[in-house]
């Protein structure tokens, strides 16, 4: 098994010494043009309103408005508070729901035997050839539809099902078939020795999967963890049409709100962007490491 | 090793009397466990990605609205071939769902090359005995993480046709101020006038290339895409041993021959995969464009200026969730949409199985 561990991955040649120059040269200025709408973005929070406005613009802000911050989380009516809030539920639970559905699924095709595995995993892969927007318009109708639910009867009609609610933004993403792949990998790496091992001790499939699958595929599972969070903090298009009260808006959705309110205001408007931006870019910085094997895992079968 | 061999030891053993005593019953229920263990998942892949494929065509044979209001039958199908073309007066014209594939095709083609191409080269750079890998890849990697709305913020304040950075830079350079992301005017066309040609009256500007909005669009993309490409590279640059480029070394190679011979070559099933995602996520923009020009909420128009970086993901958008009663037409634009991808995909592998090299 190949890691593919940036810092320790395979460096072929040694370059001489101009060129190396060249090269850095090269990236840093690549980098700088990657980075710079993240320094713009924390520059313009931090000026005021006449500032942002000046021509030419200032690069560092003459009076640093951290002040910026405070206004801008506490502009929209009901606060970007609520909106962080709704947005760490929908990424939280949907995350743990996401992974224990993947868990499970992933230990039986990995170390399971049934009737029609193999069409059964086929048609997973399968359906990650489904587009979403395929699904957008039927999920949004069975959603809505949903029998017994939110005022509905029996046939599903009636009343709004699951629609506005945190269950219909969260439902139909939980089933993740990259999810279920990836940890599938990562239980069918393991020695089948432990599972002969534990079965002497007594234990069931179940403690297995949990007391010994589970921890020894912690690093996969943290891996598609990120991704899962990652994904749906930063979920636009699904949230927006869902809902359609303020009390459920996460961020991203709050934001789009926001920028149709505040207009011209780009120092409130980016001092916002930041803090909903900075989650996950936080999460990403704190477990690179995760990420790029998730990654590369996925891609190069691994 | 050694408990293998002691449960072969015992197995035959102990299993028989257990089975004979346990009955048929635990023998039932343990050929059930796998799948409770599926259940999970499959009902909810069934239901939320496997029906709506039904349901989707189903919905596209009515005129729906916030529920069925009539049966049309193929009418929705028909109005997506009148929308796309249509002939007035004798000559040919383009219709909105037209348009939109214009314009989903012109983003095709500016993001993805350059994307792919700017990755590559960043990459082999990275391959290298060089100091700093770990940052450098972050810094290129930090837009694919940043939530797009945020992103876009920025992007519409560079972009500001008053106070933009974007319009500071040009003026340095001595060139006029633009108005970006509100400038429908195609790119060629502005590139023919500006170079003193006149622009040929009898083809039609939604053949002149991508507005200036969705070139800006295109350039955000660009910037959001190309560190998940560098970081998929740089796993299959890593993937080559370097034996290979040793003996070429010894053999006299030069860097661009072993960059034709070996990294080509060797990159190439990376390289497939990466096209083939790229292709599937470029025909299904949607935030990119939904932030910086407008997804037709909060007083902007769909896919403004002029309709010019309406995407087919937006055009179905628009009149799913914005117009009434076209729910039925969005599914059955979605449904021919995801005909088209899979036979895109599909011929992708055709000409990808001739082409990519795998070990």
């Amino acid at each position: 098994m190949m890691r593919h561990d940036g810092d320790r991955v395979l460096k072929p040649r040694s370059v001489p010494r101009l060129s190396l120059v060249a090269l850095y040269l090269i990236l840093t200025a690549g980098a700088a043009l990657m980075l710079f709408p993240f320094f713009w973005m924390v520059m313009t929070s931090l000026k005021s309103l006449g500032e942002i406005n000046l021509s030419p613009p200032t690069v560092l802000p003459n009076e640093w408005n951290f002040s910026n911050y405070v206004e801008a989380w506490n502009k929209p009516e009901s606060t970007f508070g609520r909106y962080f809030l709704n947005s760490a539920l929908i990424a939280i639970v949907g995350t743990a729901l996401q992974m224990f559905s993947a868990i499970l699924a992933a230990y039986a095709f990995a170390r399971m035997n049934f009737p029609l595995k193999g069409p059964l995993f086929l048609l997973l892969l399968g359906t990650l050839m489904i587009p979403f927007e395929v699904t957008l318009i039927p999920n949004f109708v069975t959603i809505r539809h949903m029998p017994l639910l939110g005022g509905n009867d029996i046939t599903g009609s009636g009343g709004q099902g699951l629609y506005d609610s945190y269950a219909g933004i969260i439902l139909p993403g939980i089933a993740n078939v990259f999810s279920v792949f990836l940890l599938r990998q990562a239980f069918l790496q393991m020695p089948r020795d432990f599972w002969d091992a534990a079965q002497i001790d007594g234990a069931s499939q179940w403690t297995f999967l949990w007391r010994v699958a589970v921890p020894l595929a912690m690093p996969t599972l943290l891996t598609a963890t990120l991704f899962a969070l990652l994904a749906r903090w930063n979920a636009v298009l699904w949230p927006l049409i869902i809902t359609s009260s303020e009390e459920l808006r996460p961020v991203q959705v709050a934001m789009l709100y926001f920028r149709g309110e505040e207009g011209p205001n780009f120092h409130y408007l980016l001092a916002a962007a930041t803090l909903v931006a900075l989650p996950g870019i936080l999460l990403y910085l704190f477990t690179q490491r995760y990420f790029t094997e998730g990654l590369s895992s996925g891609a190069i079968k691994g | 090793m050694q408990v293998r061999e002691r449960l072969r030891a015992i197995q035959p053993a102990r299993s028989k009397p257990i089975e004979r005593v346990r009955g048929r019953r635990v023998r039932r229920r343990e050929r059930l466990t796998p799948f409770l263990y599926l259940m999970p998942t499959l009902v909810l892949l069934t239901i939320f990605d496997i029906w709506p494929i039904a349901l989707g065509f189903w919905i596209s044979l009515w005129r729906w609205g916030l529920g069925a209001e009539r049966f049309v039958g193929m009418d929705n199908y028909q109005r997506l071939l009148e929308e796309t073309v249509r002939v007035e007066g004798g000559s040919p014209v383009i219709g909105d769902l037209g348009q939109s594939f214009l314009v989903t095709l012109y983003y095709v083609i500016g993001v993805i090359p350059a994307a792919l191409f700017l990755a590559f080269v960043v990459a082999n750079m990275l391959h290298q005995k060089i100091r700093g890998l770990a940052f450098f890849r972050a810094a290129f990697f930090l837009p694919h993480v940043t939530s797009t709305v945020a992103a876009g913020m920025v992007f519409l304040w560079i972009f500001n046709p008053q106070v933009g950075v974007a319009n500071f830079a040009l003026g340095r350079l001595g060139l006029p101020a633009q108005t970006w992301l509100q400038d429908p005017d195609p790119v060629i066309k502005k590139i023919v006038l500006a170079v003193g040609l006149g622009w040929p009256s009898s083809i039609s500007e939604s053949l002149a290339g991508p507005s200036l909005a969705l070139f800006c669009v295109i350039v955000f993309s660009i910037w959001a895409s190309i560190g998940f490409n560098i970081v998929i590279m740089l796993a299959g640059l890593a993937a080559i041993p370097r034996e290979i480029f040793d003996a070429a070394r010894v053999d006299g190679a030069g860097p661009w021959q072993m960059m034709r011979r070996i990294t080509f070559p060797l990159l190439s099933p990376t390289m497939f995969f990466l096209l083939t995602i790229s292709l599937i996520s470029a025909f299904q923009t949607f935030e990119a464009v939904y932030v910086l020009t407008g997804g037709g909420g909060f007083g902007s128009q769909a896919g403004g200026p002029l309709r010019t970086t309406t995407t087919l993901t937006l055009y179905i958008f628009d009149h799913f969730y914005q117009r009434p009663s076209s729910v039925g037409y969005a599914a059955a634009a979605s449904f021919v949409l995801f005909f088209f991808l899979i036979g895109l995909t599909a011929l992708q592998f055709r000409v990808g199985e001739r082409r990519v090299f795998y070990e």
